[in-house]
């Protein structure tokens, strides 16, 4: 088959349209630099998200068959393996603005606690950055995209002058926030990118809670509609739909010179050129990029040098526990909806003096499912049947509470990705394969995890529903990927440096979750736009310096 | 492609579907038991669909609110039936071992309550698997339905609102 190549040379590609990709974007368009984004999806029609269909009209939509969109990536079209044994969960988002359609919102700012932990604790390799020179990036993106949250500040929890007004706790969140307190942790307001007023002209949330189907009024932060849809504005940005990226392409001195994509749908092949090439495809998706670039000039995959590309993945280990609050036991049903997910978190506090842990790192919490649902799956879990249950069922509903830790997950050379050897996807490139577990560090963790969970509920004198100790979700389940690609002062230890840019291929980025150090145990949205805002600001300097 | 069948069906689960919708509009929940003569059952036999009626009555009965089965939780689970085959196959050995050497529609309430009760206790054999099987799909069809959660439960969410207030139980606060 012919190979298409399209003959003009852009200053910018960058591969994906995610938080990262959308902010390198709109980011650099701003700053006058022409963009080629290259996307394996195309955009989500808001008009047509079932953030309002209940639950029957759920049913008799499909029924009738009709779909609502179609966010996630089926794994029998777009393939990825794992050890045998050890599965991990993948979850990917083909389309404009990524997983930012459906994400979980939670907007944590890194601390030094995170920044400096490695250093601290001497568990590879340490960040290159600290606090301050990604504070003013913070301070950017809470502004840009609108934050809400508390002035609760931590050492775990750098706060923020701009946060929109906080979400009011439910019931079960102000209880348990009592029931904490009691036992000497303090659990802040949540800090989620929801606009909890008009800002930047958008409409705020009108508290439907049903984010996870995609926002009909684009109320929460996503990619596509406060990042990519600016950046259309100026005139500056192309956007290839449906365009799976293989693999960067290099010229003869070694440098990133453009991509090799096939049509999503087509599978015809094609090839664009480029000066400069950012990745950002999210952490698999770009190591399994980096890894497939092989050439003369990088046998190993392109800016792999240091062989470490694809190793070091890091996700965070979760559980779920659940219980019912005797307070709200057979109260009166309230409208707990909310901002959708929990408007109180629980920052990471076991490193603070007279907390004695075996283990390194730490763990926080948030608190979805608390209050009223549009579902009483709980109920499975109660005993018996008949009338008793019914009953039972609705005394505990308004009652419900709920306690989701999540904790970092060290970063283990062993813990990897890789192509080699791995089956080909539907266009001929080999996808990625996953070998990661957790090990002792975790464990232990989890067990702390457990017990403080279960001293929370236990402070509250919930009623706690039934719990396996120690198991944790599936891995990957987070969906927080990191580590892949990652940031460090020696090029011999890590990929990129400290403003994303690969040791080794000064004209490439990568500014997704895999550029991290370390995963910390919170969410990285907030910190993956930071870096992607910083990391752009600097590759626009050294564009204009003309050093790449 | 066995393309004409397969629309055919989705018409008829459609119809059924959206009969039982504008049925709830428009009668409320005490005139569910004529729709669901109305519809018929897709996956299911009607032997079938009644046995399916009992079991779940059993699981979430009526009350001062509706049952499962008042909720249409049968033809729900039809439904689900029709589109998944090792549910329908579950399903159907689970209704067996219900009528193994009885049968059981026709025994009384207290006699079908003693035989549901022991495999509502264990997950292990064939018999408490179903029933766990049973309960869920009772519980997941039924609090997803008006009945189940508005009638019931009193759910009022998935709406507009101007604002959100939270907890302002003084009791409560911290």
């Amino acid at each position: 088959m012919q190979i298409k190549k399209s003959p003009e040379v852009h200053d910018v590609l960058i591969i994906g349209s995610g938080a990262s990709g959308g902010m390198a974007a709109w980011n650099l368009t701003r700053k006058g630099v022409n963009v080629l984004m290259v996307d394996a999806g195309t955009k989500f029609n808001r008009a047509q998200f079932w953030s309002h269909v209940k639950p029957w009209e759920d049913r008799s939509r499909r029924a009738a068959g009709m779909e609502p969109p179609k966010f996630y990536i089926d794994t029998k079209l777009q393939p990825y393996t794992y050890d045998k044994g050890n599965p991990f969960d993948l979850v990917r988002v083909w389309g404009r603005g990524g997983k930012t359609n459906v994400w979980g919102r939670v907007s944590l700012r890194y601390s030094d606690v995170d920044f400096a932990g490695p250093e601290h604790d001497g568990w590879e390799i340490p960040w290159p950055i600290r606090y301050k020179d990604i504070a003013p990036y913070y301070d950017q993106v809470d502004q840009l995209i609108g934050v809400c949250g508390g002035d609760d500040d931590q050492d775990s929890l750098p706060g923020s002058k701009f946060h929109l007004p906080a979400a009011a706790p439910r019931c079960g969140e102000r209880l348990m926030q009592k029931a904490a307190k009691d036992i000497g942790i303090s659990l802040v307001s949540g800090r989620r990118a929801v606009l909890t007023k008009e800002h930047n002209g958008r409409a705020p949330c009108h508290y439907c809670g049903a984010c996870g189907k995609g926002c009909d009024i684009g109320a929460f932060f996503n990619s596509s509609d406060y990042l990519i849809e600016p950046a259309l504005m100026t005139n500056r940005l192309r956007v290839l739909d449906n365009a799976v990226v293989a693999r960067v392409l290099v010229d003869d001195k070694g440098r990133a010179n453009g991509v090799q994509y096939y049509d999503r749908f087509t599978k015809e092949e094609h090839k664009v050129f480029a000066k400069r090439v950012i990745v950002a495809a999210s952490c698999i998706d770009s190591t399994r990029i980096l890894l497939n670039s092989k050439s003369a000039s990088y046998p190993n995959g392109i800016g792999n040098s240091s062989d470490v590309v694809g190793r070091y993945l890091s996700e965070q280990v979760r559980f779920h526990m659940f219980g019912f609050v005797p307070e709200l036991m057979g109260a009166a049903t309230q409208n707990d909806d909310g901002i959708g997910g929990e408007h109180i978190y629980m920052p990471r506090f076991n490193h603070r003096d007279g907390r004695k842990r075996d283990y390194l790192r730490g763990f926080g919490s948030q608190f979805w499912n608390t209050g009223a649902q549009a579902n009483a799956s709980f109920a499975k879990q109660l005993p018996g049947f008949g009338l008793d249950l019914k009953q039972s069922i609705k005394k505990r509903y308004p009652a419900l509470v709920a306690l989701h830790p999540y904790g970092e997950v060290l970063p283990r050379k062993t813990n990897r990705v890789t192509v080699d050897g791995s089956p080909l996807d539907q266009y001929g490139v080999p996808i990625a394969k996953i070998s990661y577990s957790i090990g002792e560090n975790e464990r232990k963790m989890v067990a702390d995890m457990y017990d403080t969970a279960e001293a929370i509920l236990k402070s509250a004198k919930a009623e706690i529903m039934p719990f396996k100790r120690g198991s944790t979700d599936v891995n990957g389940s987070a969906i927080h990927e990191h580590g892949t690609c990652r940031m460090g002062a020696d090029p011999k230890l890590s990929a990129l440096n400290g403003f994303c840019q690969s040791h080794d291929v000064p004209n490439l980025f990568v500014v997704d979750g895999a550029a991290f150090t370390t995963a910390s145990e919170k969410n990285p949205t907030l910190t993956i736009l930071a870096l992607a805002w910083r990391a752009t600001d600097y590759m626009a300097e050294e564009m204009k310096a003309g050093r790449i | 492609m066995n393309s004409r069948r397969d629309a055919l069906k989705a018409l008829i689960v459609a119809a059924a579907a959206s009969q039982a919708v504008y049925a709830q509009h428009e009668h409320g929940s005490g005139d569910l038991v004529q729709v669901k003569k109305a519809a018929k059952p897709v996956a299911f036999s009607a032997d079938e669909l009644a046995l399916t009626a009992v079991l779940v009555d059993l699981i979430i009965p009526r009350s001062e609110t509706p049952g499962a089965s008042d909720a249409g939780v049968p033809l729900i689970l039809d439904a689900v039936a029709a589109k998944n085959a090792a549910f329908k196959k579950q399903w159907l050995a689970g209704l067996q071992w219900l009528n193994e050497g009885r049968t059981f529609r026709s025994l009384t309430q207290e006699q079908q309550v003693a035989i549901l009760t022991p495999v509502s206790r264990e997950t292990t054999s064939a018999g408490g698997k179903f029933f766990k099987l049973a309960k869920d799909s009772t519980i997941d069809a039924y609090y997803s339905t008006r009945e189940g959660l508005i009638s019931e439960l009193g759910w009022h969410g998935n709406t507009f609102l101007k604002e959100f207030k939270g907890c302002t139980h003084p009791e409560h606060q911290v």
